[in-house]
């Protein structure tokens, strides 16, 4: 288990290495910061050089990596170019509110998916399995942006239940709805198959034919098998969680990572988008490092193999 | 179960923990900070009343603000504490002024006005204006010296007089007793307009594009502790005041001193918290949410009749508009013409429309080919239906056709001009004219922005329709003002741009001025305006000396605008009229000049 | 290669390596409807002229916003889906949308395809140091939001369609690395594949007779669900406005430039949103079907 847990902790680690790696060179490939931060009657050569060395992207390529990720670890050397703050600041406090949204989204996946998926499956040809799997088409295949229009028009603007935009309790609410409608979708298919599956092996036949409750052959013996893909699906869906943010946040004027990072990638500024993408990066892998080790304790086959 | 397993699942539930401790505190951070922010307040409003009695009477007792944010159980803490803070100033008014008899508690009410804004302002410098979001900020915070009104008069702010002394420099007087909003800083004085005037014209300032070299190149003198002297090296001295009013706003020199410093450097706390001796105090920017201002009780000018500004931030149009119609703002700026039904169908909120200083059009490289070839260039203008823009596009808000560059609703505008009418045939032959002369007209491409004026990406898009009518092959390429503004104002598209021209240039000599003043330094804004032939400076110079609206200054506008639209460097397009979304119970008028001035606001009750 | 696909799976190739069973009954209803719709849409793709009632660039400003069956100003056929922004016919566009959408999602996913397989093939097969670094940047790509670097990347070098068939291919190769890669190392163990190399087959030829034939039906699978996530990417790009670039329709672009306008023009929101979503649903539903008709665990007991 340990050797387990360090292999996947040192897989991380190189993970977000590369991932740094190639979110600087793509960033920096995309032009200079410099050119467009001169003011533009004053955007002669000597400027702009002048500039660079203000901004410090007169310096090698290497050289500029390894101070961003100096910065980056001492968490607010390096600024934004925009913001005039630390980049950790900026981004940090944005992390926490598509966080907010992200996790919400995820436990209201879960917790729908897994009794639905369950019901659907035990049901197989049922009404309840013919919904469940509509439901599932239809969350996956709706463009998250073109949800998030539906639900603002009637919930907040028709029926003025919900407040249209900003950052506060009421005004997650949809985004979270938004984000959970494909998530939902998601893991409610993946819970219907692996529970198929799952309910047609023989340790379940052998657990009902010894005259369990089917309860307890559901819940004791499917039940945790199924959950496994799902523990898993969970956490690789982070990342597609954030990539629905991006889209959703702006519309919903949520401050979030999404909305901060498109602003700088229009903007172009560098700090704010590197940062805030190895910071994903970093989330990302560290919470698929806990799924791991939750899927370790799920599935004891893993921790040896 | 392996004692391993029962290891890590107590460091699993720690870090759970852990993760969701450092979640929880993250999110609930938002309505603590905010209850902070409201307990502040007060206690500026407790001392209020000991420096100035008269503003006291008024501002003795005020209502919780609505703080939407906060549950509920802390409004209720909030209200608590007010009413404690409210038997405070009581007492401290009956030492104060024991003869003034306070006016009754209930008539004034704690107002709190909410205005939605594009963007996230990079800065709020006034060396680094990029946008109108800055200036709706800035000019309620710290003021320039002179102002445009509603009918396009200038306004003293904080000169109290001003006049040309000459062609090359003018004089100054300071207004007397304009205090700053903290009483360390004391009152507005002539070395603090030096200051602040140097600041925002200060060479190496993102607005200096903007600003005409010999404001840039001024020298200031003090004359006195309330008179400064403007001198220019050149003359063009009739346009300082739409520059003055657009891009410099007095602060104090002690808090430039203390703070401000250009670019990026930690000291930059003007960019971050503007302060000045404007109507209202800045309070707070949380970045991409919200702008927060309050009234500044020791004003020098008149009650601005609201006690609290909220600029909200909302970049998505759609979003910005069901935020107004469900009241989350009160006011909303860039209406689109096609909301007016909607806009109109709700009872509670109605329509401001005002005619804008602001026109836009196509910006022509009369340098390159083909553009270099005139006939070129009045095809690209006969093949707009300027009308059906006008007309369809704007959908009736009364937007007008452009004929020539004087902006229509300038006395020395001709009313007999025509411009460039639709006319699809002649600019086919005039295209075949240049052809035969062996122009190559090739493929056009054409940027926009997508984000800056009313509709300014669909404009683009008739236009890149009506020139693909006339077969000509066009890319068309919408994209943010952020990208296409510095290297479009910098000189360096050398394709066909849009773009629009507008704050406060409200006089007929305007554009030309700029453009006469590029030649010294070619890359300045003005660049852009024109590249007619030198024979016109002497002109242009005329008409800068003229007074605006005189019988001199008609004939020579007209004459040059004559020459302008011949020459035809741009693509005209049309003149807007800005529509404003407003709440029934708040009485406002927009200005034409695009910034969002709330200073003389009332309250329907 | 969607057309391809569902070719060669309706009709199993002669040589019979292809384990595709024949449609036998009304329980393929949700395989023949995602076949036919993705046909259809292939159709518009490749032929739009025939279905369009307009060219759908041409502005006309006069039928702004006009609400489906609006007859023309100009005499033309009437816009029975009303118009856009532009006045432009909406049933046009959409037709011609489908061209922009199945050219990026499908190329894309032939590229991500061709690329994935390869990758899997050869990490399955050699494993070792290739099949550690092929699964370690598939992490990479897992568990990082992609879209980021799409927009970075469709700025970087704008937004043709040759930039984003290949900003969206990029995104596509992970799942079939993945799935190839793990066909493939379970099937090199098996007992044939021993066998034909102790009769000295060489490698090529083991990983196209034995591994590439067996790792069809997954990819199949998996090509029916990416393309649909391809297609919702390439919307996405379209939606944030770097995607494909006006007059040229494009669902997702449509969409964009209609959300404004929500309250005014609902069929420009509601038809666009809803090609995006029926060409989604049919890849999802051909991945399942081809799921459950593939996966020889669940084909025993239906």
């Amino acid at each position: 288990m340990y050797q387990f847990f360090t292999h996947r902790f040192l897989q991380g680690v190189v993970t977000i290495l590369i991932v740094s790696v190639v979110v600087f060179v793509f960033v920096h490939a995309s032009g200079d910061p410099a050119a467009l931060m001169v003011p533009v009657e004053d955007a002669t050569p000597q400027a702009i050089q002048e500039m660079r060395e203000r901004l410090g992207t007169d310096r090698p390529l290497y050289v500029q990596y390894f101070s961003f990720m100096g910065g980056f670890w001492r968490g607010d050397t390096i600024k934004s170019f925009r913001y005039e703050e630390p980049i950790t600041d900026v981004v940090g406090r944005a992390i926490i509110r598509t966080m907010i949204l992200a996790g919400g989204a995820m436990v209201i996946g879960i917790v729908l998916a897994v009794p639905l998926g369950t019901l659907a499956a035990l049901t197989r040809g049922s009404i309840l399995d013919v919904i469940v799997r509509i439901i599932a088409v239809f969350g996956q295949s709706m463009p998250s942006f073109w949800v998030a229009m539906l639900l603002m028009l009637y919930i907040s603007v028709k029926l003025q239940w919900l407040p249209v935009s900003g950052i506060g309790v009421k005004h997650a609410i949809l985004p979270i709805a938004t984000l959970s409608f494909f998530q939902t979708a998601l893991l409610l298919r993946l819970m219907r198959s692996e529970m198929l599956e799952v309910i047609h092996t023989d340790y379940v036949r052998t657990a009902r034919s010894k005259g369990l409750r089917e309860f307890v052959v559901v819940y004791r013996h499917a039940l945790r098998n199924a959950a496994i893909p799902i523990v898993t699906m969970a956490g690789l869906q982070l990342s597609g969680l954030i990539q629905g943010a991006v889209v959703v946040e702006p519309i919903f004027a949520w401050p979030g990572l999404g909305f901060v990072l498109v602003n700088a990638i229009f903007l172009k500024d560098y700090p704010v988008v590197v940062g805030g993408a190895l910071l994903a990066a970093v989330l990302v892998t560290v919470i698929n490092l806990l799924v791991d080790l939750f899927y370790g304790y799920l599935d004891p086959r893993i921790r040896v193999s | 179960m392996t004692k391993w397993t029962v290891k890590l699942k107590v460091v699993l539930a720690l870090v759970l923990a852990l993760v969701v401790t450092v979640a929880c505190g993250g999110s609930s951070a938002e309505p603590v900070v905010v209850e902070k922010e409201v307990v502040v307040e007060k206690e500026v409003i407790k001392e209020v009343p000991v420096e100035k009695q008269v503003v006291v009477e008024k501002e003795v007792v005020r209502e919780v603000p609505k703080v939407e944010v906060v549950e509920s159980e802390k409004v209720i803490e909030i209200e608590k504490e007010v009413v404690v803070e409210k038997e405070v100033v009581k007492e401290v008014m009956v030492v104060a002024t024991p003869t003034a008899a306070p006016p009754p508690a209930e008539e004034k009410q704690f107002r709190t006005l909410r205005v939605s804004q594009l963007a996230n302002p990079i800065q709020l410098s006034c060396w680094f204006i990029t946008g109108v979001d800055e200036l709706d900020v800035l000019n309620h915070v710290s003021e320039p010296m002179i102002r445009f009104n509603r009918e396009g008069a200038l306004d003293n702010i904080v000169a109290e007089a001003w006049d040309y002394e000459s062609p090359t420099s003018y004089l100054f007087n300071i207004r007397k007793g304009v205090k700053f909003h903290d009483p360390a800083y004391g009152e507005i004085t002539a070395e603090d307009v030096e200051a602040s005037l140097k600041a925002c014209y200060k060479p190496e300032g993102q607005t200096k594009g903007r600003v005409p070299p010999p404001l840039v190149n001024h020298e200031l003198e003090i004359v006195d502790d309330y008179t400064v002297r403007v001198k220019m090296p050149a003359p063009g001295t009739a346009e300082l005041p739409n520059v003055m009013s657009a891009f410099g706003f007095i602060t104090s020199k002690k808090y430039l001193e203390e703070t401000g410093s250009w670019p990026h450097t930690e000291q930059d706390g003007f960019g971050k918290a503007p302060f000045g001796a404007g109507a209202f105090t800045f309070e707070e920017w949380v970045q991409n949410e919200r702008m927060v201002m309050e009234k500044f009780p020791d004003y020098w000018g008149p009650d601005p009749g609201v006690d609290r500004i909220e600029w909200r931030i909302i970049p998505d149009a759609f979003t910005r508009k069901s935020e107004f119609l469900t009241g989350g703002v009160d006011v909303l700026p860039f209406l689109l013409p096609e909301w007016q039904p909607e806009i109109a169908a709700n009872p509670d909120v109605h329509i401001e429309s005002v005619l804008s200083s602001r026109f836009v059009f196509v910006v022509l490289p009369v340098r390159e080919a083909p553009y270099n070839d005139k006939r070129v260039r009045k095809a690209l203008n006969y093949a707009v239906n300027k009308v059906e823009i006008a007309e369809q596009l704007f959908r009736g808000t009364g937007a007008i056709p452009l004929t020539g560059v004087t902006h229509p609703f300038l006395p020395e505008v001709d009313p007999d001009r025509v411009g460039y009418p639709y006319d699809p045939e002649k600019a086919k032959s005039l295209l075949d004219e240049a052809r035969a002369d062996g122009v190559d007209v090739g493929k056009i491409t054409f940027m926009a922005t997508n984000d800056r004026y009313t509709l300014d990406k669909e404009t683009g898009e008739a236009v890149a329709g009506y020139w693909r009518e006339i077969g000509l092959d066009v890319e068309y390429i919408p994209q943010s003002r952020s990208v296409l503004f510095p290297p479009g104002i910098g000189l360096e598209l050398k394709v066909p741009w849009m773009i629009g021209n507008g704050n406060a240039l409200l006089r007929a000599s305007t554009p030309y001025f700029y453009w006469l003043e590029k030649r010294p330094e070619p890359r300045s804004r003005g660049d852009y305006y024109a590249n007619g032939p030198d024979e016109w400076d002497d002109l242009i110079v005329k008409l800068s000396a003229t007074t605006s609206g005189s019988e001199e200054s008609v004939k020579l506008a007209r004459q040059l605008d004559e020459l302008y639209t011949e020459y035809a460097p741009w693509v005209f397009l049309v003149n807007y009229v800005d529509l404003y979304g407003v709440h029934n119970d708040v009485l406002w008028k927009p200005y034409p000049h695009e910034y969002r001035l709330f200073l003389d606001v009332k309250f329907r009750d | 290669m969607a057309v391809a696909e569902r070719e060669s799976l309706t009709e199993p190739s002669p040589k019979g390596w292809l384990k595709v069973p024949r449609i036998r009954s009304s329980g393929d209803v949700a395989f023949l409807v995602s076949a036919g719709l993705l046909l259809v849409f292939c159709f518009f793709a490749i032929w739009p002229q025939a279905l369009s009632t307009y060219d759908p660039t041409i502005n006309n400003l006069g039928l702004r916003h006009k609400p489906p069956g609006v007859a023309d100003n100009k005499g033309g056929p009437v816009h029975f889906l009303g118009t856009d922004h532009m006045g432009r016919d909406e049933w046009s566009r959409l037709v011609w949308g489908a061209r922009a959408s199945m050219t990026v999602g499908g190329l894309g996913l032939l590229l991500g395809a061709i690329v994935g397989v390869s990758v899997g093939l050869v990490a399955g097969f050699r494993g070792g140091w290739a099949d550690r670094i092929a699964m370690r940047i598939v992490d990479i790509f897992l568990s990082f939001p992609y879209i980021l670097i799409a927009i970075v990347w469709a700025s970087l070098i704008g937004t043709d369609m040759k930039s984003l068939i290949l900003i969206v291919g990029v995104r596509g190769w992970v799942e079939f690395a993945r799935i190839t890669r793990g066909q493939a190392l379970s099937i090199r163990e098996r007992e044939y594949v021993t066998a034909a190399r102790a009769l000295g087959a060489h490698d090529v030829r083991i990983v196209f007779r034995h591994i590439l034939p067996n790792t069809v039906a997954p990819i199949l699978v998996v090509a029916g669900y990416e393309l649909g996530r391809l297609i919702l990417l390439e919307a996405t790009l379209s939606f944030l406005t770097i995607g494909i670039r006006p007059p040229t329709p494009a669902w997702g672009s449509m969409l964009s430039d209609a959300r404004n306008y929500m309250n005014q023009a609902w069929w420009t929101v509601l038809f666009p949103g809803m090609f995006i979503s029926l060409i989604v649903m049919a890849g999802n539903f051909l991945g399942d079907s081809l799921r459950d008709k593939l996966d020889p665990t669940l084909r025993g007991r239906a």
